[in-house]
């Protein structure tokens, strides 16, 4: 549902739009125009209400909007100079155009009938505002495997998916109670219980290689205990401070960085901080503990032995 | 508040329903709300029009007689008030619920909503079934984010702040051209004033709000601009050979264009726009990529091993 705005001009707006979406919908149910509107039910009521003392100048019961709603189902008359929905306006037809694109992204190309009708729809849509500009939207994952997820959530039921492990570069596959979603700025996450880590665990969205319904009660149980806790590393940042802000997810008082900056980070593996170091290209140093340093020079010779060196 | 709402659509409905132009004395005659001494009502009516073209209502302003000087009148003509679009079908309302529904959460989600409310109204009902069981996604929750999507219908440039490599501030003139996500992140494309070139901004690294550029003039975007080119870097491709140990370096396995099995490695071929990129990605797998060619990723990721070794050594 999308948020209230309460303004005299969002109100405003809004008995506009109703009025000929009452025209289309006559007899709707006070409660689902409410919900379709995102708005409660008496905010509803009171639209309706500021709604009916509207018309014509005049104001005579001949000019005013007649409404019907006390019944609990709502009809609309003699309200013809507002029953064409308005115009969309700019950003209105911004949105839907990247919702589309991301909609034909996400679509398989056997799905040719519908990609042709979002092209159709989007040049019409161009049109209206009369738009020079590019707009472009790729999926961050798969939309199928969205929608597979979102219905176990909303029915309670497993799903079996395959799981890329960045930081141990593996892909497992395993059987999840999917419970809610999770996000963040740029990623969705899935918090669910897996069975094969018996264990609750958070999953990003866009590392889930496939993922398909599986026919058989899973319940969480013989949970292991969560005792573990990550262990402390310190880097020292010498250069590419957006990199590594970036790299490491530095935000609030550390976002603050300059060259030769120390920072405490945790992680609850060596092998993902091994690869963040390995990946900032010695613009980011490790400096204790000291044996993982160590490792960086281990790790880094033996990859240098591929070259012969 | 209610009161300031009724007005409003009375305005609406009296400036729409009249074939001719009011005056502002007729409408504060005969619109309902319109109350107190003339100046109240003066600010008030330069404030509902305001509002009203806010809503992206064009009142049009005429005289009676375009001969003489007369009193200027008001009026929104229906053909600039009603949405535009015919032949709405059931599937296409379908795919519009599937783009307005990618925003929930995020930065359009109202304008979405409020669109996919009007087009619900022409009266036809949403043919979901046509459509496979999908629910894509948009994030963003950038705050500039409807200053750019108006800009760039407007063709007006953009001003914001945005953080370098070594993190200063870094004021930049654009003219946006494109927005596009990509793997969760906005991005837009357009003509840097000061580099006098066609730049790629992160959304997430602008510092602070966008706003329109005040000295900006309108500017047209080039016949040959490929949006998805400029982010892909497309036009300036590098290809490489990189042996990948078995059940391993999946993403790099995912770019590629060609793979041989080698027994303990897979021999594949990849291309790729920005080399430095790609040498952090071949030294994030380790010891799981070797880069067989060519010579600058190559030597590019060895001496940054040699570094490594020499920085934590």
């Amino acid at each position: 549902m999308a948020k209230v705005v309460n303004s005299p001009l969002s109100r405003a707006a809004r008995m506009l739009d109703l009025v000929p979406y009452l025209h289309t919908h006559q007899g709707i149910e006070l409660r689902a125009l409410a919900q379709n509107f995102g708005v409660s039910e008496s905010e509803m009521s009171a639209d309706l209400t500021n709604l009916w003392m509207c018309g014509l100048p005049g104001y005579t019961p001949l000019e005013l909007i007649d409404l019907s709603f006390e019944s609990g189902y709502v009809t609309i008359t003699n309200a013809d100079t507002l029953a064409h929905p308005r115009s969309l306006n700019k950003e209105e037809v911004v949105a839907l155009l990247l919702g589309l694109d991301l909609v034909k992204s996400a679509l398989s190309n056997e799905r040719e009938d519908l990609i042709e009708n979002i092209d159709f729809l989007s040049r019409r849509l161009r049109e209206l505002i009369d738009l020079q500009g590019f707009l472009s939207a790729k999926p961050e994952s798969d939309g199928s495997i969205r929608a597979i997820i979102s219905s176990a959530i909303n029915n309670g039921h497993a799903v079996e998916i395959g799981y890329h492990s960045l930081y141990a570069d593996r892909v497992t596959q395993r059987v999840i109670l999917p419970m809610k979603w999770d996000q963040d700025e740029f990623h969705e996450y899935v918090f669910a219980y897996c069975d094969s880590a018996k264990s609750f665990r958070t999953f990003r969205l866009d590392r889930i290689t496939h993922c398909s319904r599986v026919d058989r009660e899973l319940m969480p149980h013989n949970l292991e205990a969560v005792d573990k806790v990550p262990d402390d590393y310190v880097i020292r940042i010498h250069h590419h401070l957006r990199a590594a802000r970036e790299l490491f997810e530095l935000s609030g008082e550390d976002k603050d960085l300059y060259p030769g900056i120390e920072k405490k980070i945790s992680s609850f593996t060596q092998e993902w901080i091994s690869r963040m170091i390995f990946s900032a290209a010695t613009s980011v140093e490790l400096i204790s503990p000291k044996n993982a340093r160590l490792d960086i020079v281990a790790s880094a010779k033996s990859v240098l032995a591929l070259y012969g060196l | 508040m209610s009161r300031k709402s009724e007005r409003l659509v009375n305005l609406t409905i009296a400036l729409l329903a009249t074939k001719r132009y009011l005056t502002k004395n007729e409408i504060f005659r005969s619109v309902d709300g319109y109350e107190g001494s003339a100046e109240t009502k003066e600010r008030m009516f330069e404030r509902d029009k305001d509002d009203l073209r806010n809503l992206g209502i064009e009142i049009e302003v005429g005289s009676f007689d375009p001969l003489f000087d007369d009193e200027p009148g008001y009026r929104i003509r229906p053909e600039s008030y009603s949405l535009n679009i015919n032949d709405i079908s059931g599937e296409d309302l379908a795919l519009l619920s599937l783009a307005a529904e990618a925003w929930r959460g995020a930065a359009l989600d109202d304008a979405a909503q409020g669109a996919l409310l009007r087009l619900s109204s022409i009266g036809v009902m949403a043919d979901i079934d046509a459509l496979p069981a999908m629910t894509p996604r948009l994030s963003s929750s950038h705050i500039g984010f409807q200053t750019l999507s108006t800009s760039i219908t407007s063709r007006i440039p953009v001003t914001f702040d945005y953080i370098a490599t070594e993190l200063s501030i870094e004021t930049r003139v654009v003219d946006p051209y494109g927005i596009a996500t990509r793997n969760g992140h906005w991005y837009l494309v357009g003509f840097d004033h000061k580099r006098e070139g066609i730049r790629i901004f992160r959304f997430d690294r602008i510092d602070g709000d966008i706003s329109k550029y005040s000295k900006g003039k309108e500017f047209n975007i080039p016949e040959n601009f490929d949006l998805d080119g400029e982010l892909n870097g497309t036009s300036l491709l590098t290809n490489s050979t990189l042996d990948l140990r078995k059940g391993k370096a999946h993403i790099l396995r995912n770019m590629a264009t060609e793979s041989a099995d080698k027994g303990e490695w897979d021999r594949v071929k990849i291309s790729y726009p920005d080399t430095e990129r790609m040498i952090k990605l071949v030294l994030w797998h380790g010891q799981d990529v070797k880069v067989v060619s060519e010579d600058s990723l190559r030597s590019g990721v060895i001496e940054a091993l040699k570094n490594l070794v020499t920085l934590h050594g």
